[in-house]
């Protein structure tokens, strides 16, 4: 973890409010993993005051290359957006543990709601080297204009389904819908995750047998939903948490979250947390 | 340059601390600052028992500032002692420890735990307003306020701090009673309690409902009640409230400070202390003064 400059290469528009910003540390030769993040000085005044918590997107070819994809939703991240090329910003990272990529484990479920996507792509990256695999990705928006990544997730050979909240693209309705339809359709026992099964009548909860990792980001209340299901299946699951965050360093244990086992912080203990550990 | 300073027994290189609660013990820093030029490294608040502190949210900010409500999440004085007094020491630095009971027996209780090498001097918080709700702290009256400086007083010989509230009608009476009581220095000021509120939701930002707040929004306030501490009593007064450059810490210092804590400013930039330091370094020199002792108290005015 270092406290450095980072040199913006690009910061551009992907989606409405959405950006896409590359940044070159300066002076970094230490490692990032997908689910780790950044703490960014946006401005340089006491408005806004503090930094803002924004996940790894995708990891360069070289280390100190890091891609971030944010939403413009308050100031911070809309002084952010009007940084141009060149201008450095004031980084604080890697922070954070980073997801659990589980070495024996051949079929995924990506589940990602809204901005959500933004650490899973990288992590996608990483499950995408594996030789035998089976990778499912649920991308959920309001609308179809703010469905992001869905290129990026097929180029990665991952099957990638779509749900809208006004049907503007995919299905109608929530990722949580398509995911629970999503895991009655696989059969996980052989051939790992085979989409669009046609005979689902074989398949039933009872003789379904955990087979996959789910990774998921987004909301508070998706990331319940997800969670539900994910018991109800049997599944694996870990999750990308937000929170509030002040030092972003473990000191001030501002940005807690409630667990089996007592206050975590997101900063350090997490960000990413095993789902089913979490107290909604 | 003389940038020394002595509080109560304790001589420190410079008059930079960073505030509790706002460093945690230090080694969460260890990577990004180099620890041993601050002047003073002071704890999060520790309890007698582990506190799992208040439910999330917890912060919120605010224009220029900073709400939370921690609510002393600690992990008590045993494990304290055991898992992050070791670090703190291989420091090299001046450590304060700050403690929170919530008997006067209980500040008692962790001045004598804390009576162990490392530890150069403890900072009394009885003005946290994050965890006991309808009562009133124990910094908002005289009586109960010298009561546990004098308990603490007795059980330990090292250098006292004790940490006022700004929520008072007036803090003269309340830092004369504590210096009376024992007490080698007064640290003004703890965090002022405030409410915000998600429109959309209609609902507090903070599940606390109120948070302390902190950041340069406070920063007026904080040294108007320097100003009054110091008039009011003849010990050392330690500035602290919305320090994030040199020049702030500098009007700290004229209104009376012998020393300064920084806290919100770490988690804008965890270099700050040493940025603050090298500011007033180079004050001083501009102003042709051969050290810190020379600015202390300039703008209070003698009457
Ligand atoms: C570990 C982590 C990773 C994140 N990764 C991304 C990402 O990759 N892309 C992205 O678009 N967003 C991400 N977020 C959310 C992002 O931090 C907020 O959208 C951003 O801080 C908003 O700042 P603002 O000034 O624009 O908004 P404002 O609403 O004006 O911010 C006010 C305050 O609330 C905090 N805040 C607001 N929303 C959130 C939130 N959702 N989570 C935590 N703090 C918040 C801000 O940091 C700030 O302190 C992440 C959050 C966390 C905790
Ligand atoms: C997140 C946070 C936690 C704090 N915890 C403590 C604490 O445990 N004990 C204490 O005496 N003060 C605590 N404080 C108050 C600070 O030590 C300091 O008095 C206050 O923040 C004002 O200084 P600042 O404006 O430089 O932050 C805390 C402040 C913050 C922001
Ligand atoms: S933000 Fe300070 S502990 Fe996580």
């Amino acid at each position: 973890m270092v406290h450095t400059k980072a040199e913006i290469l690009i910061n551009q528009m992907i989606a409405p409010d959405h950006f896409k910003m590359v940044l070159r540390l300066k002076d970094f030769r230490g490692s990032v993993k997908p689910g780790q993040f950044f703490h960014i000085r946006a401005g340089s005044d006491y408005d806004p005051l503090l930094r803002r918590p924004l996940s790894i997107h995708r990891i360069g070819n070289s280390t100190d290359i890091i891609e971030i994809l944010y939403k413009v939703v308050g100031k911070g991240t809309q002084l952010m957006s009007r940084r141009s090329k060149d201008t450095y910003l004031d980084v604080i990272g890697p922070l954070g543990n980073g997801f659990k990529i589980a070495k024996r484990q051949r079929n995924f479920i990506i589940v990602a709601g809204g901005m959500g996507v933004a650490p899973l792509l990288g992590l996608c990256d990483e499950l995408a080297k594996f030789r035998k695999k089976n990778i499912a990705v649920i991308l959920g928006a309001k609308t179809a204009d703010y469905i992001v990544c869905e290129k990026e997730f097929r180029d990665l050979k991952a099957t990638v389904l779509v749900a809208t909240e006004d049907g503007s693209r995919g299905v109608k309705g929530l990722v949580t819908d398509v995911l629970a339809d999503t895991i009655k359709r696989f059969d996980l026992r052989e051939t790992g995750i085979k989409l669009g099964a046609k005979n689902t009548s074989e398949l039933t909860i009872a003789n379904y047998q955990p087979g996959a990792t789910l990774y998921t980001c987004g909301c508070k209340a998706m990331l319940e939903q997800v969670a539900k299901i994910c018991r109800r299946y049997n599944l694996e699951a870990q999750a990308s948490l937000e929170e509030r965050m002040g030092c972003g360093l473990g000191a001030c244990m501002g940005c807690v979250v409630n667990t089996v086992s007592g206050y975590k912080r997101v900063c350090k203990d997490g960000p990413v947390f095993e789902l089913g550990e979490i107290i909604f | 340059m003389d940038m020394s300073v002595k509080i109560g027994k304790m001589k420190l290189a410079n008059p930079i601390m960073v505030a509790s609660g706002t460093f945690g013990y230090a080694e969460e820093f260890k990577n990004i600052t180099d620890l041993k030029q601050i002047g003073a490294i002071i704890t999060k608040s520790i309890t007698v028992k582990p506190r799992q502190g208040n439910p999330p949210p917890r912060l919120w900010e605010t224009t220029a500032g900073l709400l939370n409500a921690i609510g002393l999440q600690n992990e008590g004085i045993d494990s304290f002692i055991k898992n992050r007094l070791p670090f703190l020491r291989s420091t090299g630095t001046s450590v304060i420890v700050s403690i929170a009971g919530e008997t006067v027996n209980e500040y008692a209780y962790l001045a004598e735990k804390l009576d162990t090498p490392g530890v150069s001097a403890l900072e009394i918080n009885i003005s946290c307003p994050n965890v006991k709700k309808d009562c009133r702290l124990f910094a908002q009256d005289k009586t109960t306020a010298a009561s546990v400086v004098k308990a603490v007083r007795k059980s330990t010989k090292k250098t006292i701090i004790t940490k006022l509230s700004p929520e008072v009608t007036d803090v003269c009476e309340i830092a004369r009673a504590v210096e009376k009581a024992g007490s080698d220095a007064i640290s003004v000021i703890n965090t002022i309690r405030g409410i915000a509120v998600d429109i959309n939701t209609q609902k507090p930002r903070l599940a606390n409902i109120t948070g302390g707040l902190s950041g340069p929004a406070i920063k007026p306030i904080a040294l108007r009640i320097v100003w009054e501490t110091k008039e009011a009593v003849s010990i050392p007064v330690v500035g602290i409230g919305g320090i994030m450059t040199a020049s702030d810490a500098i009007e700290f210092l004229l209104c009376g400070s012998s020393a300064v804590q920084i806290g919100t400013a770490n988690f804008v930039n965890p270099k700050v202390s040493l940025l603050v330091l090298k500011g007033i370094e180079n004050y001083l020199k501009q102003k042709n003064l051969s050290g810190v002792k020379d600015i202390i108290g300039k703008a209070l005015i003698k009457k």
